[in-house]
């Protein structure tokens, strides 16, 4: 089998993925479908934000954790998202993802090179409040399965583009760069809790 | 639930990173597929099975082809046609016998995708990707299950 047709399958399967549902009658109040999903996390700058550093970040402790924190991520997320769904009342929501912009960013601008761990127990936490905030849109979306589809896929992707930013870092001046990156993540972070907490 | 497809095409994307990692060959997993398919048009006709039980059947084969990549099991032979005609069968009982047809080339691509990377040594790569599938899988599972989902309910025109 051919790499030319693994690409063609790929393609073909995206259109078939990107095809536009027939408006026959809207309106319903629901929250769409794949569409819907996949902008989710690309609507707010701390989701965004967060998910980039995730991968940033793995990529700056390097294996296991390059690979590990993008899988363990969603599976985490999935238990926040769960308990969006059940409406068991998490404290301080929004706080917590603002707060995951701060630490994330803070540990790759400080260049933390946390223990396995540790690292796994913080991002896994973190998880959870951003699983937690795509839970409470879920049960609402018109198709939930594209809905969540298109949340991990664009989480995913958003881990993935962390990583690639992350190979920066193998050379000084890009690790220089990461580093500035992580402390302009961290500063947006600090900006969204003083946001919240002035409210 | 609104339409079944995309369930299918996730599934058929599992099931074919799961089969298609080992040494079977990629054209009778297809095959294989195309006949569960075709199983499904006989089993809709004599039997009626409930369009939930279906769907939790087709959640649990994917966490279950999804956790075999994790594990970074590569399917024999054996087991890998048995697997894409089982993922054939669902996306049939899924998506309306024939109707699961576009979604066997998400099987080809994800058989494809798991032999490549196998060859190249790229199987985190794939563990990434059933990482999220399984994530997926999970969250509709338990979706399925809980009070609180109106999108699996009909609207007021349905």
């Amino acid at each position: 089998m051919t790499r030319r047709g693994l690409a063609f399958g790929l393609a073909a399967n995206g259109m078939l993925l990107a095809a536009a549902p027939a408006f026959a009658h809207s309106g319903t109040g629901l929250a769409g479908g794949f569409g819907s999903g996949f902008g989710h996390p690309l609507s707010g700058a701390d989701h965004m934000l967060a998910m980039v550093s995730v991968g940033l970040w793995g990529a700056f402790l390097g294996r296991p954790l390059l690979y590990l924190l993008p899988i363990i991520f969603p599976m985490i997320m999935v238990v926040g998202a769960l308990l969006g769904m059940v409406d068991l009342p998490l404290p301080s929501v929004e706080f917590g993802i603002a707060a995951s912009v701060l630490v994330l960013g803070g540990c790759i601008a400080l260049a933390v090179r946390a223990p396995l761990i540790v690292a796994l127990l913080l991002v896994g936490g973190f998880a959870v409040f951003h699983g937690y905030a795509h839970g409470r849109e879920l049960p609402s979306a018109a198709d939930p399965v594209g809905y969540s589809a298109g949340f991990v896929l664009a989480t995913g992707l958003l881990h993935l583009l962390g990583i690639a930013l992350g190979r920066l870092a193998d050379h000084r001046i890009g690790a220089a760069i990461v580093r500035i990156a992580g402390g302009l993540i961290a500063a947006t972070g600090m900006a969204l809790l003083v946001g919240l907490a002035a409210r | 639930m609104k339409d079944g497809l995309l369930p299918a095409m996730l599934l058929s994307l599992c099931a074919g990173m799961a089969s298609g990692a080992g040494k079977a060959r990629i054209a009778r997993l297809l095959l294989a597929a195309i006949g569960g398919v075709g199983m499904s048009v006989l089993v809709r006709q004599t039997v009626e099975i409930p369009a939930e039980a279906v769907l939790g059947a087709g959640w649990t084969a994917m966490l279950a082809c999804a956790a075999m990549v994790l594990a970074g099991k590569a399917a024999s032979p054996a087991l890998a046609t048995p697997i894409a005609a089982g993922a054939g069968l669902l996306s049939g009982l899924l998506a309306a016998d024939w109707h699961a047809l576009p979604a066997l080339p998400m099987l080809l691509a994800g058989a494809c995708a798991a032999r490549i990377a196998a060859a190249h040594r790229l199987g985190l790569a794939t563990k990434v990707v059933a990482g999220w599938l399984l994530a997926i899988a999970a969250l509709n599972f338990s979706l399925a299950l809980l009070p609180v989902t109106p999108g699996y309910l009909p609207d007021h025109l349905e």
